[in-house]
């Protein structure tokens, strides 16, 4: 039988309550979305990658678990065996620190680049890490963090995975 | 990350997301989604199945060109043993955060070494 989709959102907050935790509170839109068109096919276009799963390469500096709004860049190419994940959420991560591609999907993305599915991936992909209290810190922090990264590798496509 | 994703978007960037939980997706109303029914820490695929993970990625970029407005298409997979596996490990704890600490949490020591060789002495 299929699985129903997990209410995470209900889940989280009875849980949270029970414990006597302040609430998450997830971002809930008001609106419907600006839509941006493709200018050319998946097949012609760079693709960039962002992951919330506080993804970091060894050598570099691991998220802190309190609102870091830090990103971290990994080159497309690197090797998947350097691939390591600091994240407050990190129960999630038991096997993505075995195999880093069910979380952060640089093997497939790479597979799909060279039988010409993907135009070309850009020349970094970035990570953070979810799990921040506060919105308005993901929006006058994160957001200007990952758009100052993304905006140097001219990218027509953004492919997001969140944790 | 829908908030990321719409942020983009109206910079005219055209985004997907590629996730897991459909409340928190739905709640945040994304330009473009797929939905893959797996568990949370298997958003690109399953465990070590390379196969698994490539057709989960060929089918989600699909979105970018199947999408014509914005919406939330689901991927029709199915993988009972990675919810088992889920649920055993998860049985009866409540509390899945780690403690919100300021300080770098390195998945391992020799992590920490590489990135902050001043504290090797």
């Amino acid at each position: 039988m299929k699985p129903t989709p997990t209410e995470y959102i209900k889940q989280t907050r009875e849980n949270y309550e029970k414990l006597g935790f302040e609430p998450y509170a997830w971002y809930e839109a008001e609106d419907a979305p600006s839509f941006a068109s493709l200018s050319k096919p998946l097949s012609e276009s760079r693709l960039g990658l962002v992951s919330t799963a506080g993804t970091y390469l060894q050598g570099q500096v691991a998220y802190y678990y309190k609102d870091d709004t830090g990103v971290r860049a990994i080159p497309s190419n690197s090797q998947i065996e350097d691939l390591r994940f600091s994240h407050i959420m990190e129960n999630y991560l038991v096997e993505a620190r075995q195999d880093p591609c069910t979380v952060f999907p640089i093997e497939a993305l790479n597979s799909l680049a060279s039988d010409g599915t993907i135009g070309e991936l850009s020349e970094n992909f970035f990570s953070c890490m979810g799990g921040i209290y506060s919105t308005r810190r993901v929006k006058t922090e994160l957001i200007p963090n990952l758009e100052a990264a993304v905006e140097k590798e001219n990218l027509d496509l953004l492919l997001l995975v969140p944790l | 990350m829908c908030l990321i994703a719409r942020h983009f978007e109206q910079l005219g960037l055209p985004t997907l997301i590629l996730g897991s939980a459909l409340d928190i997706l739905r709640a945040g109303q994304p330009p473009r989604a797929k939905f893959l029914n797996y568990p949370l820490g298997f958003e690109t695929g399953r465990f070590k199945d390379k196969r698994d993970q490539l057709k989960v990625l060929r089918e989600a970029l699909t979105g970018f060109e199947t999408l014509t407005v914005p919406g939330i298409e689901f991927l029709d997979y199915e993988w009972q043993d990675g919810w088992d596996l889920v649920n055993e490990r998860e049985r009866g704890t409540q509390d899945q955060r780690s403690p919100r600490t300021t300080e770098p949490q390195y998945q391992t020591e020799e992590d920490r070494l590489a990135a902050e060789p001043e504290d090797q002495n």
